[in-house]
């Protein structure tokens, strides 16, 4: 070990190190807490719009993923797409079981990443926005053309509740309680894998591809491989996430999956705050709650969603996280000449 | 037996011939330096080497494996790294971080170790920061660990660059100019630090350089091209007294008033 | 096939070109002179269109002044949303891309909160049919194609010929530079923005007769556009006008004989591919 001249400064990153030890037990404690908020809140309504805010978490948190290794992803609603419809199709038309047919249609999305991706991630990055715009344009036709399996344009009716879940068959989702618990499962899932990858080397590394891409090539990195590897890993955990959804609402449609969806998480990340892991969380959360008051009026809630990335784009461009951040540094600053009194 | 082979290498751009037949050899443990006027083909040189650029004709190898349009990341694997004329690092990430990336290929990533963040893993990275810290108190940049590196002065950036590409463990380094903008001061650290560097781990390095005065007290053999083709090659006393070398740097002193 | 049912498609897919072309024209420029992607082109487009509506239709003026008046207007609009809010960010350019999608939803909604749901129809002056070699086409689509002639032509004139045009070409080169030399930066960007927004709101004033118009129709002419230049290559307008006629002519002919839907797909898939074998697009420019 080399006992170096920066003691402190070393300390710091052991310290980060445990840190990130202790953060499986975060995770498990405040997936706890908010598993137990149904003994306390019995609102439907309230119910529902967390589980909302808590896929469209999911959706958002992998989204800035993929924009964090330097992608202008503009078809998240594409492979959502791909996930609701894939899990639909297998419970209705197959019979399968909704614990088979979820991660079933994570993975049929990851592969069809891996298939767009690899062509289209070694191009411009406005190349990749385009095509994947139009990816999801296009599937949204073909969902309207095959008619007979896609449902057409009117979609998928009366998609079935999961199944009993195996051990526990009291829990048979006829309640929103049921349903609330498995969306913070499936968030808290989702969130701890992005946020390992995020703080491991992996994150250290995605960061260099997104970043400097020529000097990353020229220390070993295969930029393909792991551009490829998020944007699978992502879009597969979103269609998971999208599954859920069709099974929690019983019913899709090719209205569901517009670039509208994409352009509202690419909104909520950005007013979150992209740079920071909890910015996407904290956008998510406060502009669907925001945008509870125009419930119904789509056109006011999207003029207030973009107004807001507008000003935050120029007034506060780190997001509304950053209100932290600046926060923290006038109490230290204000600290700072106190002590300067003192000395 | 040779370390880097360039045989009869030629790089043309349309009908611009970039290099033209070159030949050229780095032993081990070498520090051969590669000199010649502006737009002489140095850094389509270095292009060729580590992949960034396939050459028209010609063979280039490494350690006896053909590196002819192995792509760049494969070259760094196979044991060669570089730095850029423009300073290259992450800027976003701090001092640390940016060697740290150097150090991906160290050890084995698991992705389910690093998922459950399992002791395996922490000690992984405990290691990492250790040999990351090796380096960096070598390069004289240890107690800049949490700086960000785009905050560094200039010469410190260059020191980082070349940290950075240090990590890799490269057993031949390629330094793009890497003097360049530096006060004496920081420059004769720099060439004390390339010297260390080829002592201490081994490696061996083709530098390029205008600052003829270094390159005549690091290297023990020069290369020179001109027109992308090579016109002398020696010691630095016999390259100091070649007449078409001098007519190369005085004619094109002539050519440019 | 017959004789007539080919010169037919080929007509119709010029047409459709010729919109498209004219509508990519505009975005290619500030492509290529300010290196923005400006989404909100879209929602000049769409405000060029509904421009025509209130003044043509509506107040009823004659539609030789609301051409030029609806291009004035957007113009305007444009060189004061950039001097607003694409100056304080100029040099970043991510930044830039994502408030030009919140500026095109943002106006997007106000158009739908504005001028309500129902799309409008407007009416068009140039009644009746040219016959050409034996195929019809609208007078309507003959004019969108010969002002898509002009206003190509009139660019090129501009950027090659102008003193303000070449300051433009100075200033894409080298910004920098360009300011040393007495070229204002500010004054470019105005004007870049007023000709952008304005060739938008041309292609939307042009279209309003033949399309109906609703306030998305922004949205999807953001994404034929960014195919069109995608296609034709980042930056050249030459590449702009050859892709929007190709992908003018695969629609043209996928709606007659697959149906409007599939044509869609076809024209992605034929991007996709293109792109992957070349992918500069078209005529592209290596950009450093």
């Amino acid at each position: 070990m080399a006992e170096s001249t920066g003691g402190a400064k070393e300390a710091k990153f052991l310290q980060e190190i445990n840190v990130q030890a202790r953060s499986p037990i975060h995770f498990g404690v405040i997936c706890l807490i908010l598993c137990l908020v149904p003994l306390v809140v019995s609102n439907e309504y309230y119910l529902h719009v967390l589980i909302s805010i808590f896929y469209h978490i999911i959706y958002a948190s992998t989204y800035r993923f993929i924009l964090r290794t330097g992608q202008f992803h503009f078809g998240a609603h594409a492979f959502i797409g791909i996930g609701a419809y894939s899990s639909a199709l297998l419970v209705t038309k197959l019979g399968l079981s909704f614990w088979l047919a979820m991660p079933i249609a994570g993975l049929i999305s990851a592969t069809c990443a891996i298939l767009v991706g690899y062509p289209t991630l070694r191009l411009k990055g406005i190349y990749f926005a385009i095509i994947t715009w139009g990816l999801g344009d296009t599937l949204r036709f073909l969902y309207i053309r095959f008619e007979s399996l896609f449902g057409g344009a009117l979609g998928i009716f009366s998609i079935p509740e999961p199944d009993s879940f195996p051990f526990f068959s009291n829990i048979d989702f006829s309640q929103k309680s049921h349903f609330y618990v498995l969306s913070v499962l499936l968030m808290m899932f989702t969130l701890y894998i992005l946020y390992r990858m995020e703080k491991s080397r992996l994150g250290l590394i995605f960061g260099a591809v997104r970043e400097g891409d020529k000097l990353a090539r020229s220390l070993g990195i295969n930029i393909m491989n792991y551009k490829v590897l998020a944007f699978a890993v992502c879009s597969g955990l979103a269609a998971m996430a999208g599954s859920f959804y069709a099974h929690y609402t019983y019913y899709i449609s090719p209205k569901d999956f517009s670039i509208l969806l994409t352009i509202y998480l690419a909104i909520y990340t950005i007013v979150g705050g992209k740079e920071n892991f909890y910015g996407c969380i904290i956008g998510t959360s406060i502009l669907m709650l925001a945008g509870e008051i125009f419930a119904g009026y789509a056109h006011y809630q999207l003029l207030m969603y973009s107004g807001l990335l507008i000003l935050i784009i120029l007034f506060l461009p780190n997001g509304l996280v950053s209100i932290y951040d600046i926060i923290g540094r006038l109490f230290s600053s204000s600290a700072k000449s106190t002590a300067l009194k003192d000395a | 037996m040779a370390h880097l082979v360039l045989d009869n290498v030629s790089k043309n751009f349309g009908g611009l011939a970039a290099v033209s037949d070159l030949n050229m050899e780095i032993n081990d443990r070498e520090i051969v330096g590669l000199i010649g006027p502006n737009g002489a083909g140095k850094t389509t040189t270095f292009n060729l080497i580590t992949g960034e650029l396939k050459p028209s004709s010609g063979e280039i190898s490494f350690e006896s494996k053909k590196l002819n349009g192995m792509r760049p990341h494969r070259v760094a694997k196979a044991g060669i790294s570089r730095t850029y004329q423009l300073t290259t690092l992450f800027p976003g990430y701090t001092v640390m971080e940016n060697v740290l990336v150097g150090f991906h290929l160290e050890t084995k990533f698991s992705f389910v170790e690093a998922l459950l963040n399992l002791r395996s893993n922490r000690r992984k990275e405990r290691r990492l920061f250790d040999r990351a810290m090796e380096v960096l108190d070598f390069m004289g940049l240890s107690k800049l660990v949490d700086e960000q590196a785009e905050n560094l002065p200039h010469g410190l950036q260059r020191k980082l660059g070349v940290a950075i590409s240090l990590a890799c463990g490269p057993r031949l380094l390629l330094l793009d100019e890497p003097l360049t903008g530096m006060n004496p001061t920081e420059a004769a650290d720099m060439i004390n630090t390339i010297r260390q560097i080829n002592e201490r781990y081994g490696t061996a390095i083709l530098i390029v350089e205008h600052n003829l005065k270094a390159v005549m007290a690091l290297c023990r053999r020069i290369v020179v091209i001109n027109f992308g083709m090579k016109i002398a090659q020696g010691s630095p006393e016999e390259i100091q007294n070649d007449e078409q070398v001098i007519e190369a740097y005085i004619g094109r002193q002539i050519d440019a008033s | 096939m017959e004789h007539a049912e080919i010169v037919q498609n080929i007509i119709n897919a010029f047409s459709i070109g010729a919109i498209y072309a004219l509508l990519a024209l505009g975005m290619t420029l500030l492509f290529g002179i300010m290196d923005i992607l400006f989404f909100a082109h879209g929602a000049m487009y769409m405000l060029g269109a509904y421009t025509a509506f209130y003044l043509g239709t509506k107040l009823g003026l004659s539609y030789f002044l609301v051409i030029p008046l609806g291009i004035f207007l957007v113009g305007i609009l444009g060189v004061g949303l950039e001097k607003a809010l694409i100056k304080p960010i100029r040099n970043d350019h991510i930044a830039i891309i994502f408030l030009a999608i919140g500026l095109n939803w943002f106006l997007e909604s106000l158009g739908f909160i504005v001028f309500g749901l129902r799309p409008k129809p407007v009416d068009s002056i140039f009644t009746g049919n040219l016959k050409i070699l034996g195929a019809t086409i609208s007078w309507e689509r003959a004019v969108v194609v010969i002002v898509g002639l002009l206003a190509v032509c009139g660019l090129y004139l501009f950027l090659m010929k102008s003193k303000w045009g070449l300051g433009m070409r100075a200033f894409a080169e080298d910004a920098e530079a360009a300011e040393l030399q007495g070229i204002s930066n500010d004054s470019i960007c105005s004007l870049g923005f007023f000709i952008g927004c304005g060739l938008a709101a041309l292609a939307g004033i042009l279209v309003a007769p033949v399309f109906i118009i609703t306030p998305t129709m922004g949205s999807h002419a953001v994404l034929i556009s960014l195919l069109v230049i995608g296609l034709g290559g980042l930056g050249s307008i030459p590449g702009a006008l050859i892709s929007a006629f190709i992908i003018g002519a695969i629609e043209a002919l996928g709606t007659a004989y697959f149906g409007a839907d599939v044509t869609w797909g076809l024209i992605f898939i034929f991007v996709v591919i293109f792109l992957a074998v070349r992918p500069t697009g078209i005529l592209g420019v290596e950009r450093e």
